[in-house]
């Protein structure tokens, strides 16, 4: 299968600071995949995903070395206003995205930006509200009104209007609480299966996640250190690590039971684990 | 233990008639490592700002060491207790690191020799690096700027903290690492308010916890005790920790108990629901 993001060997410096912020990565995405990035403050994760919506080079200036193929696309060292359009973004700070004064007219703007007839609009913008869990009385209200978790999902919901083939979420989770998290996940989840949408997403919490994933990512100093799938990545992670990544409590009792009991490293699940400890523990009634 | 919180009938209620805070009552003492947890929209930030003395109650009293938070003057409410906000760029008024956090010690009027003293001590003490001092204080990551707001009151004197979300959009590493400022600063005596709705971070830190929701407190109490009620933190919108979920089920399921070993491994002291562990 072929890669919707197809990076090799890319450097990229911005302009500004003259540093390498991303160093040699080099990372296939494929069609329907549900990858995580995540990895410290500083680390070029936004920097990456900039790169993957087709923001750098298109937006910013610096210098890029490598490849870089989106969708298909090469966008390597193009600075022409090509929009990737079927790329939904919804950016770490939602308030910089809004460009109108109503939660309808900021979806209805970018479907029609990406070609949608204005009929279809409405259907699709009453869908996108409800897929991250907002009532439509929320769409006559501005978007700078609303609260900073009715924010990130009215920007989601912009994004994934669209439907976009390739959706890059910089730390959409940021001001949600957990039930907050939990609904724009499966949402996030039901577009992937529904409309085949490759996810790509940048986050610390992993473990609401955690069920959907199909691969994690570390990137430390502009590399990606490490990238496996779930259970082997938290398997691989070495500990000097550990304090970069936020390891999900089912990880964390999995591993101590595979190191402490000499358990079989297997497929890792809320029923596999109970299944394991029943085994272990039974009798302490 | 003092009191260093009282508030009676506390109302707090929008211009447009909103009514964000219902009749709080709580009582919060020196010393205190309190959790204010709810979800988004349940009061924790309009309460958090009521008792830092940012909104005035629309009605009830708030007392801060027995003193009606009214006859405070600005400075010395600010003595008694910092508040480190979630926007915390709107509350960063200086250029460089080093005039945000002489600031506070100035405008309280500390001297001048007292503030020379404890600089480096406290500098040390959060880790902000000296070199950091000339650089533009709203360049910094989010971990560095409550850092150095903290840094600012604790050179002030402050010895009362409010801390609204510090574990926000910013990576598990330099969250927690922050937390544990918090955690020290406590065993020497300080108090510590810390709102969030991250479950995980309270059952770690906080031995009390105060729940939120639609503008009431829904009950307050040991952490252990609020943070094992699965159904209590469902029905205001949060999630049990993993580790809660798993002691219960395989408790009520199962019929198995598991050590508590399992959990001190766990770190999470706080949340494993004390029936179901075998001691």
């Amino acid at each position: 299968m072929s890669c919707v993001v197809d990076l090799r060997n890319l450097w990229w410096a911005y302009e500004s600071s003259g540093e390498w912020v991303l160093r040699n990565v080099s990372l296939c995405v494929k069609e329907k995949e549900f990858l995580l990035i995540t990895g410290p403050a500083g680390a070029g994760k936004t920097t990456l995903a900039r790169i993957m919506c087709g923001l750098i080079p298109r937006s910013y200036r610096g210098v890029l070395k490598g490849r870089v193929s989106i969708l298909g696309k090469e966008v390597t060292n193009t600075r022409s206003p090509q929009v990737l359009s079927d790329v939904g973004f919804v950016s770490s700070d939602p308030e910089m995205q809004f460009l109108t004064m109503s939660v309808e007219d900021e979806i209805t703007l970018r479907l029609r930006l990406s070609g949608v007839s204005s009929e279809e609009a409405g259907e699709r913008v009453s869908w996108a509200i409800k897929q991250v869990g907002l009532s439509e009385s929320i769409l006559d209200k501005s978007p700078y009104e609303l609260s900073s978790g009715q924010k990130q999902r009215v920007a989601i919901a912009t994004a994934i209007a669209t439907k976009p083939k390739l959706l890059v979420l910089d730390e959409p989770l940021s001001n949600l609480d957990w039930a907050g998290a939990e609904e724009v996940v499966k949402s996030i989840e039901l577009l992937r299966l529904n409309q085949q949408t490759t996810i790509v997403v940048i986050e610390h919490r992993i473990d609401v996640f955690m069920q959907y994933l199909s691969r994690i990512a570390l990137m430390l100093e502009g590399t990606l250190a490490l990238v496996d799938d779930p259970l082997n990545f938290f398997m691989k992670l070495p500990k000097e690590f550990e304090s970069y990544v936020r390891v999900p409590e089912i990880v964390r009792i999995w591993k101590y039971l595979v190191l402490r009991y000499s358990l079989r490293n297997e497929n890792l699940s809320d029923e596999s684990l109970k299944t394991h400890i029943t085994k272990l523990f039974r009798g302490l009634w | 233990m003092m009191c260093l919180i009282k508030t009676e009938n506390l109302v707090y209620e929008y211009p447009d008639g909103t009514r964000a805070l219902d009749s709080i009552n709580l009582e919060i003492k020196e010393g205190e490592f309190v959790g204010i947890l709810g979800s988004n929209g349940s009061g924790k930030t309009t309460l958090a700002k009521c008792l830092a003395g940012l909104l005035k109650p629309t009605s009830g009293l708030i007392l801060v060491k027995g003193r009606d938070i009214r006859h405070y003057g600005r400075k010395d409410l600010v003595r008694s207790i910092g508040y480190i906000s979630q926007d915390i760029d709107t509350q960063l008024l200086n250029v460089s690191v080093l005039e945000e956090i002489l600031f506070t010690p100035k405008v309280i009027g500390v001297r001048r020799d007292l503030i020379k003293d404890r600089f480096e001590e406290v500098l040390s003490q959060l880790e902000i690096s000296k070199e950091i001092l000339e650089k533009p204080v709203l360049s910094l990551p989010r971990h560095i700027k409550l850092r150095v707001l903290l840094a600012s009151y604790l050179l002030a004197g402050t010895k009362n903290f409010i801390v609204d979300e510090p574990t926000t959009g910013q990576d598990w590493h330099n969250s927690i690492k922050f937390v544990e400022f918090l955690r020290k600063l406590r065993e020497g005596g300080y108090t510590v308010i810390l709102i969030t709705h991250d479950v995980e971070v309270l059952a770690r830190y906080s031995e009390r916890v105060i729940l939120m929701n639609s503008g009431r407190v829904v009950a307050d109490g040991e952490t252990r005790e609020i943070l094992s009620d699965v159904e209590l933190l469902k029905k205001n919108s949060l999630l049990p920790t993993y580790t809660t979920q798993l002691v219960r089920d395989l408790a009520v399921e199962k019929h198995i108990l598991l050590p508590e070993e399992l959990t001190k491994f766990l770190s999470l002291k706080f949340s494993t629901p004390r029936p179901y562990l075998k001691y």
